[in-house]
């Protein structure tokens, strides 16, 4: 069964059209491939740089977006193009994309979900998600999705990036370059597929009470303003203003976090109101909710690491994996600093050797495989695929 | 975090969440999503014994209501299993609202006891949220319901009270075309009419633009659009996607950038009539109720239809009835039969409408006179006109027949057929005249037009035909009685100027020769004789006197002055004698026949006679004059007045002298304004 199915992946260190084309070249290890996936960043032409994928691959369906960094077994990288590809007659793969996705986003993910091929001879199924974080609450494309699909097909993805500017990213789809989209490749194998999630925070001081929020933007904080609640427990001088790339700078390694069944979920504060004095996290924090600050360091987010390969792994019955994809979280990287990122990725290329690694540092993470949560921040999901 | 502190903390976002829904159905799902993001849940479902309300773990359209629904509460051992995820184990908790619903949760791993309780309190968030929206939908539903009624119902009376006001129907149609256009809400509203032919004619119409919707449009059906398919259903029809359809009324519809649309029959008095149309420009259909509310408008717009049909029909009716009436007041009034004919001839033209109609007499010489015309232009001049009858006309086919008869004017031929086409007359329709049994005439209407006139023709002549037999059979009778009258008068007459001429030859010269003996026998008588002499004288004076009794007798009988003087010196004579000073005015010097002339006399006489006896006057003006073929001869005086023509016999004769020459006879005496008799007497009586 195993040699019915292969994966590959490319890399070139830099994002132009023929950056692109050795990287295509480089994950095409056989000519059935099924479906190719692009991340890259600083593209001069994304059009022209997606197109040349694609022609190398004679129309395979498509599906990629923007990072705020690439991942590939070769290291991290920015301004750089990672294609994986994966073929065979183990797998089955159909793609979708859904533009407007702001407007409804749970319509979005459930219009993307509908792709997922119905093969009962390929019994392992994931739906890989990409979506612009930017949207808004990406818990509603996973609520879209699970509504199709049910508890059964597990979710995985991230949100592209835009290099950490975060003001525009961008999603492909066959030939097409979207914004404000969703695409998604629906995948059925014949083998298992593992996934794995992990973050590698913990909180720091006690509890704080959300006495006024609405979605994702938190107003009041123990009935103070969010923002003022926020930069004192960091103890950053309210009256020092910090600007907004100073307070993002500060947001990346300080999240807040939510206590759930299995742990705490981790929220990302993705902006502030000066003005109003609220945070904006990138996805929900209900009114009379706790919330906890979050802190890491490099020995617990490698910790994390490990763990989400684990997991991943762990699925597979103990079958060496075709390959993997991890969708990592901007805020990590931002933790890890340089060298950290390289110790990281050395630690998932080392979990299985010679096992090709394709991902991105992403604006959020998608990894729903039990109960119907399934959007992260500051967290690493692994997908193996056996 | 301890497991009390966790459920709480997690119980108070849920709250959160599932509160912020706002309708019943967000709430429920909410309630699902939430539980299940909470309890990392496989399955998360709220579900009654026989509906599935919401679930979330399964497949789109795959959800097993009834595996759901056999999770009942306080079954330890329940457990669901969805595809592709294996056996979860499932606890269910009765919700108080919806009635009959439980809250079913399901996963891999048994809740613990705390998981358990946690679910319970989400139960009940969710009962509780999931009623108040209940109400506050079922309120807000009633509020926008009874909105929506009472514009409807306002619409309703405003198109109503036009009905019921029987406004015309163009305007109750255009009222209703604006009505429900603003009401549904729709872009355009069209009412057409089903014409004979295949086609549709447009009666009335509203645009939300104000543009002008052509009325009298029509057109020609046939095709997959709402007019034709309803024409062929009668049920109400709805196009959603208007590029579907086919055919001109549905490219009409696309022209002026019709969308979706329905229609509705309006159905009068059991017959398919037309329909209404309510149209929008914009891409989403209609509403789902918009056939039923359209349905309200078009019962009112089909008694708005029978309304003016029954009116025109009973205005119709009012006008034949008017129109029979005039004429019959004038056969009452005794009018000459030319007056009447006339009138027959223009009262069926205008009724029908037609363009002439003819009354014409069948002579016995083969010949038809008309007697009677008028034609709308008043160009065709036809009384008195006469032709001989043959050839194929209405007038001849009458005269054969003896029954109604229609003519177009390719069947024409024959001496008519120049009136005709000096008429431009296309089609005609005549009925026979019957007085006493015999057919005497006929009435003849004709028309213009291309079409033929309408199958009720006859129907409506043969009243005006019965009148115009009336009135000839009348003035038959009339002037046989005249002249019966005449006849006697003259007799009369005769028998008087008889008497006072054998007074005047025989008697009275008798008489005058025995005087003029007896003043012979009295100068014979010497003068010494004078006792003999003074009794011859006493009788010459008795003879005198008898004499002149005689002259007067025969005077009363037959005045001669009359006979010798004619009119003027006989009134004169009259005046002369009368016990109240008179004033003559008398115009007319000529002789006149005699049975006027003593008519007048006698009316003078007996009048000045009435005159001394009862009226107490003053003076008295006696006029004749002649002017038109009439002598008018009137007595006025100054007197009490008051006078009871019934009372004596001398005005009744009077009158009946009159009436006898075709005269009038008339008598005005209200008391205290004095008394005056007027006679009128034709010269030359017909």
């Amino acid at each position: 069964m195993g040699t019915d199915r292969w994966f590959g992946v490319g890399s070139a260190r830099s994002a132009c059209v023929r950056a692109g084309a050795r990287a295509a070249d480089e994950a095409l290890l056989h000519d059935d491939a099924k479906l190719l996936v692009v991340f890259c960043s600083g593209a001069p032409d994304l059009r022209a740089l997606v197109g040349e994928i694609r022609k190398r691959a004679g129309d395979v369906p498509l599906i990629g977006c923007t990072t705020a960094g690439e991942i590939a077994g070769t290291g991290p990288n920015d301004a750089s193009v990672v294609v994986a590809a994966l073929g065979g007659a183990g797998f089955a793969v159909e793609t979708a994309a859904a533009t407007g996705a702001s407007a409804d986003l749970r319509q979005a993910g459930a219009r993307v979900a509908r792709c997922l091929p119905t093969r009962e001879d390929l019994p392992h199924k994931v739906l890989m998600v990409l979506s612009d974080g930017f949207a808004g609450n990406q818990q509603e494309i996973v609520r879209g999705a699970h509504g199709v699909l049910g508890s059964a097909v597990p979710l995985v993805g991230g949100c592209a990036g835009d290099e950490l500017s975060m003001t525009e990213t961008f999603q492909f789809h066959g030939d097409r370059v979207l914004t404000d989209s969703i695409v998604a490749a629906g995948i059925a194998s014949d083998a298992p597929i593992g996934i794995g999630v992990c973050h590698g925070w913990r909180r720091v001081g006690g509890p704080m009470l959300v006495t006024a929020s609405a979605g994702n933007r938190v107003s009041t904080l123990d009935d103070r303003p969010a923002l003022d609640v926020y930069l004192e427990r960091l103890n950053v001088d309210r009256f020092a203003r910090p600007s907004r790339d100073g307070l993002a700078r500060l947001a990346l390694t300080h999240p807040f976090g939510l206590s759930r069944r299995d742990g705490d979920e981790v929220r990302f504060i993705s902006g502030a109101d000066f003005a109003e004095r609220s945070l904006s996290c990138i996805a929900e924090i209900p009114q009379g909710a706790l919330v906890w600050m979050m802190e890491g360091d490099a020995s617990s987010v490698l910790d994390a690491t490990d763990a989400a390969c684990d997991d991943a792994l762990a699925a597979l019955d103990g079958r060496r994996p075709l390959g993997m994809f991890a969708f990592d979280c901007i805020a990590r990287r931002n933790v890890l600093g340089g060298e950290g990122i390289r110790a990281e990725i050395d630690r998932l290329a080392a979990a299985v050797p010679r096992t090709p690694v394709a991902g991105f540092y992403t604006y959020g993470e998608i990894a729903r495989t039990r109960g119907l949560r399934g959007f992260h921040n500051q967290t690493l999901v692994v997908l193996a695929l056996g | 975090m301890g497991a009390s502190s966790w459920s709480s903390q997690q119980l108070t976002e849920f709250i959160a969440a599932v509160s912020a829904a706002e309708t019943g159905s967000a709430a429920a799902r909410a309630v699902a999503e939430r539980a299940a993001e909470t309890l990392d849940a496989e399955v998360a479902a709220i579900v009654r014994d026989d509906e599935l309300v919401v679930a979330v773990g399964y497949p789109e359209g795959a959800t097993p209501l009834a595996e759901l629904a056999a999770v009942r509460p306080g079954d330890d051992d329940a457990s669901v299993e969805p595809p592709g995820v294996g056996r979860c184990t499932a606890v269910s908790v009765a919700l108080a609202h919806p009635p009959g619903a439980r809250l079913v949760i399901a996963r891999r791993d048994r809740l613990t006891r705390a998981e358990v309780g946690l679910v319970r309190g989400m139960a009940r968030v969710a009962e509780m949220t999931m009623r108040m929206l209940s109400v506050l939908e079922d309120e807000r539903t009633a509020r926008e319901e009874g909105e929506r009624l009472a514009l409807e119902q306002a619409a309703l009376r405003r198109v109503a009270t036009l009905v019921a006001r029987g406004e015309p129907a163009h305007r109750v149609l255009a009222a209703v075309a604006e009505e429900v256009g603003r009401l549904l809400p729709a872009d355009i509203t069209l009412l057409g009419r089903f014409d004979s032919g295949g086609t549709a004619v447009n009666v009335g119409g509203w645009s939300r633009t104000g543009d002008p919707v052509e009325v009298g449009a029509r057109l020609r059906l046939g095709g997959y659009n709402i007019l034709t398919r309803i024409l062929e259903t009668g049920r109400p029809m709805r196009m959603d996607d208007y590029a579907e359809g086919s055919g001109d009324v549905h490219v009409n519809g696309r022209v002026r950038g019709i969308k979706a649309a329905v229609g509705a029959p309006i159905v009068v008095e059991g017959r398919l009539w037309g329909v209404m149309t309510v149209a929008t420009m914009r891409d989403e259909p209609l509403p789902c109720d918009t056939e039923e509310r359209l349905s309200r408008f078009t019962s009112l717009v089909a008694t708005a239809i029978a309304n003016a049909q029954a009116r025109v029909e009973l205005s119709a009716l009012a006008d034949e009835q008017a129109a029979l009436r005039r004429v019959a007041t004038l056969v009452a009034r005794g009018a000459p039969p030319p007056a009447v004919f006339g009138a027959v001839a223009e009262e069926v033209a205008r009724l029908l409408p037609a363009d002439a109609a003819l009354v014409n007499r069948y002579d016995a010489d083969g010949h038809a006179t008309i007697v009677g015309g008028w034609s709308r232009g008043g160009d065709v001049a036809l009384a008195g006109a006469r032709a001989p009858i043959g050839g194929q006309t209405v007038s001849t086919l009458v005269l054969e027949t003896g029954k109604a008869a229609r003519a177009e004017r390719v069947g024409v031929s024959g001496p008519v057929a120049a009136l005709w086409s000096a008429g431009g007359w296309r089609s005609s329709v005549g009925t026979p005249i019957i007085v006493a049994g015999h057919l005497w005439g006929v009435v003849l209407v004709a028309s213009t037009r291309d079409e033929a006139l309408p199958p009720d023709t006859e129907q409506r002549l043969a009243g005006f035909t019965e009148l115009a037999a009336t009135a000839i059979a009348n003035a038959e009778a009339h002037a046989e009685l005249t002249a019966s009258r005449a006849r006697i008068v003259a007799t009369a007459d005769e028998t008087r100027r008889r008497i006072e001429r054998d007074l005047h030859d025989g008697l009275q010269q008798r008489l005058v020769s025995l005087a003029l003996q007896l003043r012979a026998a009295q100068a014979a008588v010497p003068a010494e004789g004078s006792e003999l002499a003074s009794e011859l004288d006493r009788v010459a004076a008795g003879l005198t006197g008898a004499l002149d009794e005689l002259r007067e007798y025969a005077r009363g009988i037959h005045p001669a002055i009359l006979s010798e003087g004619g009119l003027a010196p006989a009134l004169r004579t009259l005046a002369r004698r009368s016990g109240v000073p008179v004033e003559l005015d008398v115009r007319s010097g000529v002789r006149l026949p005699e049975r006027v002339e003593v008519t007048a006399y006698y009316v003078v006489s007996e009048a000045l006679t009435n005159v001394v006896r009862h009226a107490n006057a003053s003076s008295v003006r006696v006029a004749a004059d002649l002017a038109d073929g009439l002598l008018h001869v009137s007595v006025s005086d100054d007197g009490i007045g008051g006078a009871d023509p019934s009372r004596g016999s001398g005005l009744v004769g009077l009158r009946d002298r009159v009436e006898a020459l075709g005269g009038k006879l008339v008598l005005r005496s209200q008391p205290g304004k004095g008394t005056s008799v007027e006679a009128t007497l034709p010269v030359d009586p017909a």
